[in-house]
């Protein structure tokens, strides 16, 4: 799996996994990006470029780690700008989205028991949702002013989520899309099941590559702090 | 019956796994094998049809091709004490062999090999099926119980409850509370 450098094309990195415009996007970077290079790009737009490659590596590469990371960044260049994007694109695109799917999957099939595969998986769907909401909601209320006030993660209580502390959320999505391709059972639209599915694997794929981005850049920022 | 071969890579290692075995009170074993590592080793194919393997750690290592698809149905006994910490993480989604150690209490041996009788004749590849035990299991954690009362409920100990856990996610690809708790509702085990 390819590193990239501040001189490769991110037109290279786009074209080699296209699930990389959504992080781009949250740099406000959008497509037509010509031949520019990652240096170029960060240039034009006042991005920090080591944030900026830490987390495209980070995102596509599970087996990198920015070393050092912690020397090159701080957590005023932009990270915390990039996290709240990302949860807002979860509440406010992701979620509704499946919501959307999974609503007229049920209403399609005409659920009437409350014990049918169906109607329990929207609960599931639900509580995750819930709880998903209820992080971004710590996140943006709490931890990312907090974070912003740079001081401020000392005064912390104990008992507040971690905001790099994300991974349970990772499971029950595996779950919820396990579920439907192992145990589903009945009669249901193979299209709107397809249609929850995608965009379960969609969230799940991202779920899991932010949080590796919270583990291995977030956190190391904010133990700098501690 | 099934058929159990137990190999380690030097006689005295086979010896000893032979001592810690021995004595367990589990039914319907047609024939134990205490295998020499070199006649295994040497006539691999000869083993295809053996029901259960019970290896060490070292002859699990050097023959892992042939040991992982027959993961469901081996046992890997360590010399090492066993790291607690590891025996907690419930997370692994590809669930690994059985592993034994060398401080098991007897009744983690029983459990591990009176499991293994359970697994279905089709040489344990993942079949989605859970066994009578695991049923269990998945009834208590489904009415919220924690690993500890459902060791003290079914009268076994955290680390056997712990390793049904792990197998009953690895059977059906959930590995959450919420997530089994929902399965045991689909399928009236609640």
């Amino acid at each position: 799996m390819p590193v990239y450098s501040k001189d490769s094309k991110l037109s290279d990195v786009i074209l080699y996994d296209p699930s990389v415009i959504q992080v781009v996007n949250r740099f406000d970077i959008y497509l037509g990006v010509g031949d520019a290079t990652i240096k170029g790009i960060c240039e034009e737009h006042n991005i920090e470029e080591n944030l900026f490659l830490a987390i495209i590596n980070t995102y596509l590469n599970r087996n990198y780690f920015p070393e050092g990371i912690e020397g090159r960044v701080n957590l005023q260049d932009g990270l915390l700008d990039y996290l709240e994007k990302t949860d807002r694109y979860y509440s406010g695109i992701l979620l509704p989205n499946i919501e959307r799917h999974f609503s007229l999957l049920l209403s399609k099939s005409e659920v009437k028991d409350e014990r049918s595969n169906l109607f329990l998986l929207k609960q599931f769907f639900t509580e995750v949702k819930e709880e998903m909401i209820g992080v971004i909601n710590t996140d943006l209320s709490i931890w990312f002013p907090l974070l912003r006030n740079g001081d401020g993660l000392s005064h912390v209580a104990a008992d507040i989520r971690k905001p790099y502390d994300n991974h349970l959320l990772e499971e029950k999505l595996s779950d919820l899309i396990n579920f439907f391709v192992i145990h589903l059972r009945g009669d249901y639209d193979q299209n709107l099941c397809v249609a929850v599915v995608s965009a379960l694997v969609t969230l799940e794929k991202d779920v899991k590559q932010n949080n590796r981005i919270r583990d291995r850049i977030l956190k190391p920022l904010c133990q700098e702090l501690l | 019956m099934p058929r159990i071969a137990i190999i380690g890579l030097s006689t005295l290692e086979t010896i000893g796994m032979k001592a810690l075995i021995e004595g367990q009170p589990v039914k319907d074993i047609d024939e134990v094998l205490f295998t020499a590592y070199s006649s295994f080793s040497n006539h691999l194919k000869d083993y295809e049809s053996t029901d259960i393997f019970i290896v060490s750690v070292s002859v699990f290592a050097l023959h892992t091709d042939f040991f992982i698809p027959r993961k469901n149905r081996t046992v890997v006994l360590y010399s090492e004490k066993r790291d607690l910490s590891s025996d907690e993480n419930t997370n692994s989604s590809q669930a690994g062999p059985r592993s034994l150690y060398r401080d098991s209490s007897e009744e983690e041996i029983r459990e591990i090999l009176s499991g293994l009788m359970e697994e279905p004749s089709g040489k344990g590849e993942i079949t989605g099926e859970l066994s009578g035990r695991e049923k269990e299991v998945l009834k208590e954690l489904a009415s919220g119980k924690t690993n500890k009362e459902i060791a003290d409920r079914l009268s076994i100990s955290v680390n056997t409850v712990i390793t049904h856990r792990k197998n009953i996610s690895s059977k059906l690809g959930i590995k959450s509370v919420s997530g089994l708790s929902l399965y045991a509702l689909m399928n009236g085990v609640i």
